[in-house]
């Protein structure tokens, strides 16, 4: 596992909330609660949950846009989970952001140039004003605009070309490193499509690696290679994408699955259907946070909390169910109910 | 009569200073009774506009039925009195919109809001909407009833808030549910209850559904049949399984081919060029030329009309013209 790019230990997430009585203790919204994974140079590492399941600020903590309580970032061998401002400001022409809301995440005064071209002005990259101008038209072209966008301002564009634009904006400093938060999903159907396989371009062209963080699954089984399914604060399976989408181990996993809606109606649908609400992360619930829900929940998830079980290679789940223990004792069972 | 809702070559125009926006132009969908329909598009096809031409809720702003009818069990519901109208909404036309975080009242108790709509269209007393409320409110499947009818919008999750939209949509047994995009701000798990519901609701109460959405996996599961809209109109329509096994406009083809499916691993995505036109610069001719790889010289000069492709199938495209069929 030389060729890991980034390596993420026990990174721990949490915002402090303060309680309602003066001199309360403070409470804490565990966002992120201890995610451990890697991404692997040139691949592709999706991210997929729930709405509040702390897959963002698990993206924003990794590049050091969030406060992070504890744990370990290591990004290309260097550790960077206490570096300064200062210091940060090499390291993020490795790692940059692609946003969710292409509305909201380009400034409406700046015009396409300057928006692209900051970057380039920031980290000193361009030598002179001839440079900087050919580097921006090269970023433009390379994500599908024209020169003559250049000029123009984020209003007079739509969802897809702006899209484009924070594209081109990410690009700019030569990351190694891509984050791409939802960066589809505020988009049509059939700009969505054009914007993936732009990515993917970009990836083969650049020799990119990129964290992909949807909430769509068909999205995600797409575009990735690996992928970790995250609830409450937690991933609860992590693997690659052909042993996650075939075969699904844990519970919400499987779940998760059987509830995206097939663009088939004479599909045959087995769908799990959970019931009730994922639980506040203010106070989650103890044990496997998933057990409130769960259609497999056994005495010992409501107390202990699953550890990272190993199930083939490169395949994680955390779920007492694959406890070599428990898995004998249900045979046992079955065996006994044949008998 | 087996169509509930006809609407007839509806033509919406929002009149602005400079300029006339044909947000629906030239519209033509039945609803069968007790069935789903869907109308699929894409964000500026008119497919929310159209619905809130069937609401009566243009007003205040510069929108106006220009042309054509909406009718309602055979009955013209555009051209009557507003007071007329108001004894349709929530009655026996409602509707689920997109957000439900922000199309509920924030300062308004849950129970308050379900029983406003009783009391306007029901001679009963307040108590009697109240438990009329806290029933329908419970068959929608939310936890605490009791206490969520005295409880405010901030204190619910976003599956909650959508189940008490569905549950005020509802209370009146309207004939007509209009469904905006009812599922769109909500997650996978969640969507899959809420459309489970509501196709429970539409058997138990027998609404018939217009169910307005850009995911067309969600059509696949819920709709009996589809319209297809493009720039303000329908360009192509049928029951569900003949469009998702025989989409014939190349706009439908090329919507079902750029979804990314589960279990489909192809390294490119099918992609239609371009993007929507602006609707103060429509295009001439077919509106979806500029994006179209069949498009001839005159799809860019004439617009095409609707053809019969047998089966209850149309599709407005000049490929359909002659052959009449698959193109």
């Amino acid at each position: 596992m030389a060729d890991n790019l980034l390596t993420v230990k026990d990174l721990k997430i949490y915002y402090p909330v303060s309680s309602h009585e003066l001199f309360g203790k403070t409470e804490y919204v565990k966002a992120v609660d201890g995610v451990t994974f890697d991404v692997r140079r040139n691949e592709v590492f999706g991210i997929v949950g729930e709405s509040g399941c702390g897959k963002s600020t698990l993206g924003r903590g990794v590049c050091r846009l969030e406060h992070i309580t504890s744990g370990q970032v290591v990004l290309d061998g260097q550790d960077i989970t206490h570096l300064n401002n200062k210091e940060m400001q090499p390291v993020r022409k490795k790692i940059q952001m692609i946003f969710q809301d292409p509305y909201a995440s380009l400034n409406p005064r700046m015009s396409v140039f300057d928006i692209v071209g900051e970057p380039l002005q920031i980290h000193h990259l361009a030598e002179s004003r001839q440079d900087m101008k050919e580097r921006v038209l090269n970023l433009l072209r390379k994500v599908g605009l024209d020169y003559y966008h250049a000029n123009r301002y984020p209003h007079e564009f739509s969802g897809g070309q702006r899209q484009r634009i924070g594209i081109a904006r990410a690009l700019a400093v030569a990351p190694s490193l891509v984050i791409a938060d939802e960066p589809v999903s505020a988009l049509d159907v059939s700009i969505q499509a054009q914007v993936l396989n732009l990515l993917n371009q970009l990836k083969r062209d650049l020799s990119l690696t990129y964290i992909f963080i949807a909430h769509d699954l068909s999205v995600v089984e797409h575009i990735s290679d690996r992928v970790g399914v995250m609830y409450l604060g937690n991933f609860v399976e992590v693997g690659q994408k052909e042993k996650i989408y075939n075969a699904p181990l844990h519970p919400y996993t499987q779940a998760l699955m059987s509830a995206v809606p097939i663009p088939d109606p004479t599909a045959q649908r087995n769908r799990i259907i959970l019931k009730g609400n994922i639980p506040s992360a203010l106070n989650p619930p103890s044990g496997c946070k998933f057990h409130t829900r769960c259609p497999k929940c056994m005495e010992i998830c409501k107390t202990v909390e699953p550890p990272r079980y190993q199930v083939d290679e490169d395949h994680y789940v955390y779920c007492h169910l694959y406890d070599d223990k428990v898995k004998n004792q249900q045979k046992k069972t079955a065996a006994g109910k044949i008998d | 009569m087996d169509n509930i809702l006809e609407i007839k070559n509806l033509h919406t125009y929002f009149y602005m200073d400079d300029c006339v926006i044909k947000s629906v132009d030239g519209v033509d969908i039945e609803l069968k009774r007790g069935s789903t329909l869907g109308i699929v598009g894409e964000s500026g096809s008119g497919k929310s506009v159209t619905s809130l031409s069937i609401m009566g809720l243009l007003i205040g702003t510069r929108g106006k039925v220009a042309e054509g009818g909406i009718y309602l069990d055979g009955k013209d519901i555009v051209h009557i009195s507003e007071e007329d109208k108001r004894k349709l909404r929530g009655n026996q036309v409602s509707m689920i919109f997109q957000e439900p975080m922000t199309s509920l009242n924030p300062v308004m108790t849950i129970g308050d809001q379900i029983i406003e709509g009783v009391l306007q269209h029901e001679q009963i007393s307040k108590e009697e909407a109240f438990n009329k409320a806290q029933d329908m409110l419970r068959l929608t499947g939310v936890p605490r009833v009791e206490k969520m009818m005295h409880e405010y919008p901030f204190q619910l999750s976003g599956g909650q808030r959508q189940r008490v939209m569905i549950a005020m949509a509802l209370v009146c047994k309207p004939k007509i549910l209009i469904a905006d995009e009812p599922t769109t701000a909500l997650d996978v798990t969640i969507q899959a209850q809420i459309l489970d519901l509501m196709n429970n609701l539409k058997k138990e109460i027998g609404t018939s559904i217009l169910f307005i959405t850009h995911d067309l996996g969600v059509v696949a599961e819920v709709c009996d049949d589809v319209a297809v809209m493009y720039c303000g109109r329908v360009v192509e329509k049928g029951d569900v399984k003949s469009i998702f096994a025989k989409p014939s406009h190349p706009y439908t083809k090329g919507l079902l081919a750029s979804i990314p499916r589960l279990g489909n691993r192809a390294q490119e995505l099918t992609t239609i060029p371009g993007n929507v036109p602006n609707p103060k610069y429509m295009p001439a001719g077919c509106k979806f030329s500029p994006r179209c790889s069949f498009a001839t010289d005159k799809c860019r000069q004439q617009e095409p009309g609707f053809y019969d492709l047998g089966g209850g199938h149309f599709s407005k495209c000049w490929l359909c013209a002659e052959k009449g069929g698959e193109a």
